[in-house]
């Protein structure tokens, strides 16, 4: 039992280490972008961090390759479906932390170089605006953000590596169906626009939305699991 | 060391396709099996539910005594090498072979070096530029240095060449020697590796057709060689399953065991019996369970 924790730990180490260095490289490429856009273009990016799709969508791309580029290649060396789902687990919640902490950092340090020098944010309501509670309060919706676009990814991917391209557009489906749900909780940090599938007015905030996205988080954790715990290893 | 491996009235079915159909058998520990079958005999899935790839849904497969499906302990000792597509791993042959040691826990890096000096794979290479062949050597230098106790090779030669074949073989018999473990080698190169294998499992359209140890399988039949028409007169009623002539010499290969009496009278002719081969045998029971 002591060597399964052992070997759990070990291993959501080793993903987690794997992908901070793809975290790392996304963080350089957006802060060279946001600069790009901002001195040489001269773009205002509006509602870059309202609706935070980057590393939303980075979240979602490491979800979707967990299955093809992680669980294939760890159980064709023996580690167990059941194994691997745990070390997985671990690896993207504190992926979700340390993408979050990092990318208000970023914001942070872009927001001070831009006042630095005189010229207004390019984004509507920056992070340094507000002060060190703004800062806490971007850092735990974009920690939320990420894991559910994570949890979203990961049920994309499995859903195409157990049951091939056909059944799994039917994930993508359900995909849209659950960030139009969150958008519900979380208003434009999650969005499938211009698709709307649900009236604003079923809106809910506070303590509830909170409360159901806890029960959706464990809703896609179970479903994620039923679905790697027996899938067929593809030879390939 | 070696696992032993206990197959009981398996069946898997994809779609309407039975790929295995009520299929049992016993493995001894630490032997090396040879697995032959035509294209489509159901080898390789059988192979992907011995390592866990997939669950047996009908039958029960048990390794060591044990379900090893999930099962942490088994499936850290059944190592399955294939013909892997290595097209989108980028990683160092020398990072690969280091990384091994954290799956296989008995995994040797000082012998997997040793095996890649000899199969000449470059270490400062990625995965993905090396050639087919070295590739494929790549993958036996990961067979070999994980000392599974139960290694699985499936097809595992494509793309090496002749000699590096043949250093593959003299390998695995070397290591057999050192560390032995239980082997499945599933493979079409019959004539060539029939020297590799202690006990011979012969599968076709899923179902077992033949298992035996070696030489047990080779006195299923015999070779006989001599003058042509002497040849021709003595197998005359016999099964012949192959026959090769060369000047006035003829080289047959019949199936099934000869008699006492039948033996001296081939002895009186001058005529040679030798050992049937493996290939030729393969190619008949598979044939006659074709027709």
């Amino acid at each position: 039992m002591n060597q399964t924790i052992t070997r759990s730990k070990k291993l959501g180490w080793g993903l987690l280490s794997e992908q901070l260095k793809w975290a790392a490289w996304f963080l350089v490429i957006m802060f060279i972008i946001l600069i790009g856009l901002t001195f040489i273009a001269g773009i205002q990016l509006e509602d870059f961090l309202i609706s935070n799709n980057a590393s939303a969508i980075f979240m979602l791309i490491v979800g979707i390759l967990y299955t093809y580029g992680f669980l294939d290649y760890y159980v064709k060396f023996g580690i167990t479906r059941k194994n691997f789902f745990k070390a997985a687990l671990f690896a993207s919640v504190l992926l979700s932390i340390v993408l979050a902490f990092f990318f208000v950092l970023m914001v942070l340090l872009l927001e001070g170089v831009f006042s630095l020098i005189g010229i207004p944010i390019p984004w509507t309501e920056g992070i340094s605006e507000n002060g060190i509670l703004s800062a806490l309060t971007s850092f735990s919706t974009f920690t939320i953000t990420h894991f559910a676009y994570f949890l979203i990814g990961w049920l994309i991917g499995l859903g195409f590596y157990r049951f091939l391209w056909k059944i799994g557009l039917l994930f993508v489906a359900a995909s849209v169906v659950l960030v139009s749900l969150l958008e519900l909780l979380h208003g434009s940090l999650f969005s499938t626009a211009p698709i709307s599938l649900f009236p604003d007015a079923w809106m809910i905030t506070g303590f509830p939305a909170y409360l159901i996205t806890a029960l959706l988080f464990l809703a896609l954790i179970t479903v994620n699991y039923r679905l790697v715990k027996d899938v067929t290893i593809r030879l390939h | 060391m070696g696992y032993s491996v206990e197959v009981k009235d398996v069946t898997l079915s994809y779609k309407q396709f039975k790929a295995i159909d009520q299929l049992s058998f016993r493995l001894t520990a630490n032997k090396i099996h040879g697995l032959l079958g035509r294209n489509g005999a159901g080898k390789t899935t059988l192979l992907t539910v011995l390592a866990s790839f997939r669950p047996a849904k009908q039958g029960t497969v048990l390794i060591d005594g044990e379900d090893p499906f999930e099962n942490e302990r088994i499936m850290e000792g059944t190592a399955f090498i294939y013909d892997q597509d290595h097209t989108y791993n980028y990683d160092k042959v020398d990072t690969l072979l280091k990384e091994m040691r954290y799956f296989r826990p008995n995994y040797d890096v000082e012998y997997a070096h040793s095996l890649a000096k000899k199969f000449k794979i470059p270490l400062d290479k990625g995965l993905d530029q090396l050639s087919k062949g070295k590739q494929s050597a790549f993958q036996a230098t990961i067979g070999l240095a994980s000392r599974a106790p139960l290694t699985i090779f499936d097809e595992a030669y494509l793309g090496m060449d002749a000699p590096t074949r043949e250093l593959f073989y003299q390998e695995i018999l070397a290591e057999q020697e050192r560390y032995p473990r239980t082997i499945i080698f599933s493979t079409h190169l019959v004539s060539e590796m029939d020297y590799l294998f202690d006990e011979i499992l012969i599968i076709n359209e899923g179902k077992l057709l033949l298992q035996d140890s070696n030489e047990r399988v080779m006195e299923k039949g015999v070779s006989i060689t001599g003058a042509q028409a002497d040849v021709e007169s003595f197998t005359d009623t016999l099964e012949v399953i192959n026959s090769h002539s060369l000047g006035g010499t003829k080289s047959v290969m019949v199936y099934g065991a000869l008699t006492e009496q039948q033996q001296r009278e081939a002895q009186e002719l001058g005529l040679e019996i030798g050992r049937l081969s493996l290939h030729d045998l393969f190619v008949h029971v598979t044939k006659e369970e074709e027709s």
